[in-house]
């Protein structure tokens, strides 16, 4: 997941203020939560910023596709552990004879599965980050050995 | 189709194979969905029957080393053994640099009363991110099961004690309930725990924080790895060590069925590397010279090229070759040889032994010619 400093290094630097902001610096960290779209800036549009520009929409197209399901999975770090799936305790409480004891999670809606050796997002309202009575579980994140799980707003 | 992965000796019998791989880690996936072998002589392809042919051809009279073995089923195992007999061969896995004899005989634990009872698990040079990515999630650390329902934080206590800060030494350093201990002296190591025992001052200040851990529990285990049982000359400190602590001992060999080839070997031979034409243990010293000297090599679901160190894999290059293998190895790309393409092990039925000595069976799933049925054509052919 791109942090502001990565977006910020890419975007002109000019503090040109034409995308309503004070700073690039600014921009970079409303573009990442959402606040501003990289249409704002308008001297990104212009042909010299054109290699430049299609890094940033790559990196833009990161944090939306998170945006969509809340959490984003690293497919290139994940090993497929089932870690995060097993301590998840939304499954223990659900599937308490199969993902509770470390097997293969077999509720039809989990919000995590191993799928063809990395994990997938399945349903992601069960989760306990969502929803009304929402908490700030960190548990699947916490225990990834290889930091393959974010949360959109943690970023 | 519910398949046993074999990918590496947890045995995962929950692995579902549908439309997608379910539950099998990357790992697995790997092997259950990898490219697979094709049946050749010398790159050309050939039929079962013309290659098995040419095998027994290149077999009769010569001297012949079988290596491998230790990802075929036990049953695979044992024909291999009776092909080692007969033909007078040299037969070895890749344990002969591990010293593991003595430690198979200190009290073991299985995976199952662990994962319901267990409460600190020592991984003393293991890495099971790599060598059993499930093994944590499946039986050690995560699962609510048995006496353990609180989850790890409470009841379970996770050690790593390695020579780097592995990926489960991260997770071990980063939990409430784990520690991370980095050895530089496995020997060192063991000697800390029994100083700290017998009130004395140690290297390794953190062994009486899990001493104290290992108070808590009754059932509490030490998962010894490839770096452990490599360095450790013999295992009587060792010994002295789990007698002191009462802690149980479960070998973390990442081969699917490594276990099953060396209870195998001990049984039937005594020793885990046999040279039958001199009806003598093949000691590791002996290791170098038995490549060198053999003239023809068949290599069991393995590909020394990625597994042994060079000076070994080499001199197999240079041999004439017989691969039995079910995926596509370097060994068979790079070299002239006859090639025999068999069913990936979950498919294949038979049985396997588990890390911890628990025979798992296989159903046989498919019609294609298993490492067994091959070896069986070779000795009847
Ligand atoms: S944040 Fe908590 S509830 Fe949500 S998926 Fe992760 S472990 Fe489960
Ligand atoms: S814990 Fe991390 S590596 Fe393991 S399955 Fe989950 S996301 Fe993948
Ligand atoms: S942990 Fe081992 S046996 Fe289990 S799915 Fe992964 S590779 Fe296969």
């Amino acid at each position: 997941m791109p942090n502001p400093m990565e977006i910020y290094k890419l975007l002109p630097k000019t503090n040109c203020g034409k995308c309503g902001e004070k700073t690039c610096m600014s921009f970079a960290f409303k573009l990442l939560n959402g606040e501003k779209k990289l249409e704002d800036c308008k001297p990104l549009y212009s042909k010299e910023y054109d290699v430049i520009r299609k890094k940033l929409e790559e990196l833009i197209s990161i944090v939306e596709k998170a945006k969509e399901t809340g959490l984003i999975i690293n497919e290139e770090l994940c090993i497929g552990c089932a870690n995060c799936v097993v301590s998840c305790p939304v499954h223990v409480e659900k599937d308490p004879k199969n993902a509770g004891i470390g097997r293969g999670i077999e509720i039809d809606e989990p919000i995590l599965r191993i799928e063809n050796g990395v994990v997938v997002v399945i349903n992601l309202s069960l989760c306990r980050r969502y929803g009304k009575n929402r908490t700030l579980c960190v548990i699947c994140r916490e225990n990834c050995p290889t930091d393959a799980i974010a949360f959109v707003e943690e970023l | 189709m519910r398949v046993v992965c074999t990918a590496c000796s947890c045995l995962c019998d929950d692995v579902l194979v549908k439309d997608k791989v379910y539950h099998a880690c990357r790992k697995g996936f790997k092997l259950i969905k990898g490219e697979r072998e094709e049946t050749s002589i010398n790159g050309e392809k050939s039929s079962l029957e013309e290659s098995i042919k040419v095998a027994r051809d290149l077999i009769d009279g010569k001297k012949l080393l079988i290596f491998g073995l230790d990802n075929t089923t036990c049953e695979a195992q044992e024909v291999a053994l009776k092909i080692a007999k007969d033909f007078e061969a040299t037969i070895l896995d890749h344990s002969f640099i591990y010293n593991i004899q003595e430690f198979l005989k200190l009290p073991s634990i299985k995976l199952e009363k662990f994962r319901d009872e267990g409460y600190v698990s020592i991984f003393w040079g293991s890495n099971p991110h790599n060598s059993m990515p499930r093994l944590l999630s499946r039986f050690i650390y995560y699962p609510r099961s048995g006496k353990r329902q609180k989850g790890y934080e409470e009841d379970r206590f996770l050690v790593v004690a390695d020579l780097r800060k592995s990926e489960t030494a991260k997770i071990a350093e980063k939990s409430k309930s784990g520690l991370f201990i980095k050895i530089d002296n496995d020997y060192e190591l063991i000697k800390s725990f029994i100083r700290v025992i017998e009130g004395k001052a140690c290297k390794y200040l953190e062994v009486a924080k899990v001493l104290k851990e290992l108070e808590k529990a009754e059932i509490n285990a030490i998962f010894g790895g490839g770096g452990l049982l490599r360095n450790l000359k013999d295992a009587k400190l060792f010994k002295e060590l789990i007698e002191k602590t009462g802690v149980y001992f479960v070998p973390t060999l990442n081969k699917a069925n490594h276990r099953g080839y060396i209870e195998m070997m001990i049984k039937k031979t005594g020793f885990l590397a046999y040279d039958f034409k001199e009806d003598t243990n093949l000691s590791k010293d002996k290791i170098l010279n038995a490549f060198k000297d053999c003239d023809v090599a068949l290599i069991v679901a393995s590909d020394p090229l990625r597994t042994l160190p060079y000076e070994l894999s080499k001199i197999l290059t240079e041999k004439k070759l017989i691969i039995i293998n079910s995926l596509k190895s370097i060994i068979a790309k790079i070299t002239k040889s006859v090639v025999i393409s068999t069913e990936i092990s979950p498919f294949s039925g038979g049985s396997m032994i588990r890390c911890d000595g628990v025979k798992v069976q296989i159903e046989r799933q498919s019609e294609k010619v298993s490492d067994l049925d091959v070896l069986k054509m070779l000795m009847e052919v």
